[in-house]
């Protein structure tokens, strides 16, 4: 889903660091809020867990459209919520990083892009909650309103750093990415169903740990 | 609230958003062609890939590591260890 799976190089250096600072900004604030709020113990538990799926199913190529992959981003908001899930997705990324997928000037920008997904389900999912009463509708919408969100962040970031040593112009380069959304949004398709059944089944099984994500 | 079909009115909008996704996925796919996801963003931003990427390999069934695969185990392995320290300590 949502990742820039650029390589090393393809941003200035200055880009490099702003997306680095911000996102290093985000996590530090997560961090902050997590020492205050004590979260429950189990969350932790839970965190470690969707970072290990998460990073399982990050690195596998389906052999969709020529090849995507999923995230769980918007489950790892809906099971840990937006602080943890900040954690998650920069250790993601810095462990993705370190196996060969992705450049490592690129995990700054990548786990902001994450972390709009994260946040994003996140919310969505709590205010689906009010107003919907079926549980796997509300994850699969929280999860496609998620990962759209991801792609407009991703698509944001390339414009705003511009890319070295290409010829095209902003325009282009949105026509280009606007195609790779397009296909995103169709494996969003597929991750918004996994969502959905994960979520469902843990509702079944184990309703507690649905309730109250820090 | 119920439909005639007897499914919630909610995953009729999903249905449709579903089905929306997926067309509009098709129409892109259609225009791009069937490229791996670094060819398809070199092609959306004009740039020339070196390949220097570590190759996964040709995979299982059409499924396909990004990354180098022994590495990609050792660092799960690792994570399998670290949350069967944590659910030790904390549970769930």
């Amino acid at each position: 889903m949502a990742h820039i799976h650029l390589e090393d190089g393809s941003f200035t250096l200055f880009w490099v660091i702003v997306w680095w600072v911000l996102a290093l900004v985000v996590v530090g604030a997560a961090l902050l809020f997590l020492r205050k709020k004590k979260p429950d113990p189990r969350k932790i538990t839970i965190a470690a867990f969707c970072t290990a799926a998460a990073f399982a199913l990050f690195q596998v190529d389906i052999p969709v459209a020529g090849g995507v992959h999923i995230n769980l981003t918007p489950l790892i908001g809906i099971l840990t919520g937006p602080l943890f899930g900040s954690l998650i997705v920069l250790i993601i990324n810095v462990l993705s990083a370190a196996i060969g997928h992705g450049g490592w000037g690129l995990i700054g920008a990548n786990t902001l892009v994450n972390f709009s997904e994260v946040v994003v389900a996140y919310l969505l999912f709590r205010v689906l909650g009010t107003v919907m009463s079926d549980l796997f509708s509300r994850a699969a919408l929280a999860t496609l309103g998620g990962l759209f969100c991801g792609n407009l962040v991703m698509i944001a970031i390339i414009l705003v750093s511009g890319i070295q040593g290409v010829n095209q112009g902003p325009s282009q380069i949105l026509a280009g990415l606007s195609l790779i959304v397009a296909i995103n949004m169709g494996v969003a398709v597929i991750e918004a169903l996994v969502t959905g059944f994960v979520v469902t089944n843990i509702n079944k099984m184990r309703p507690d740990l649905l309730d109250g994500s820090v | 609230m119920k439909v005639a079909g007897g499914w919630p009115s909610e995953r009729l909008v999903l249905a449709g958003l579903i089905l929306l996704a997926g067309i509009i996925a098709m129409l892109a796919y259609a225009a791009t062609g069937p490229l791996g996801i670094e060819e398809r963003f070199a092609q959306a931003t004009g740039m020339v890939t070196t390949g220097t990427g570590e190759d996964g390999g040709p995979g299982i069934a059409g499924f396909s590591l990004e990354g180098q695969p022994v590495l990609y185990g050792a660092t799960l392995v690792l994570l399998l260890i670290l949350c069967g320290g944590v659910y030790r300590k904390f549970g769930i």
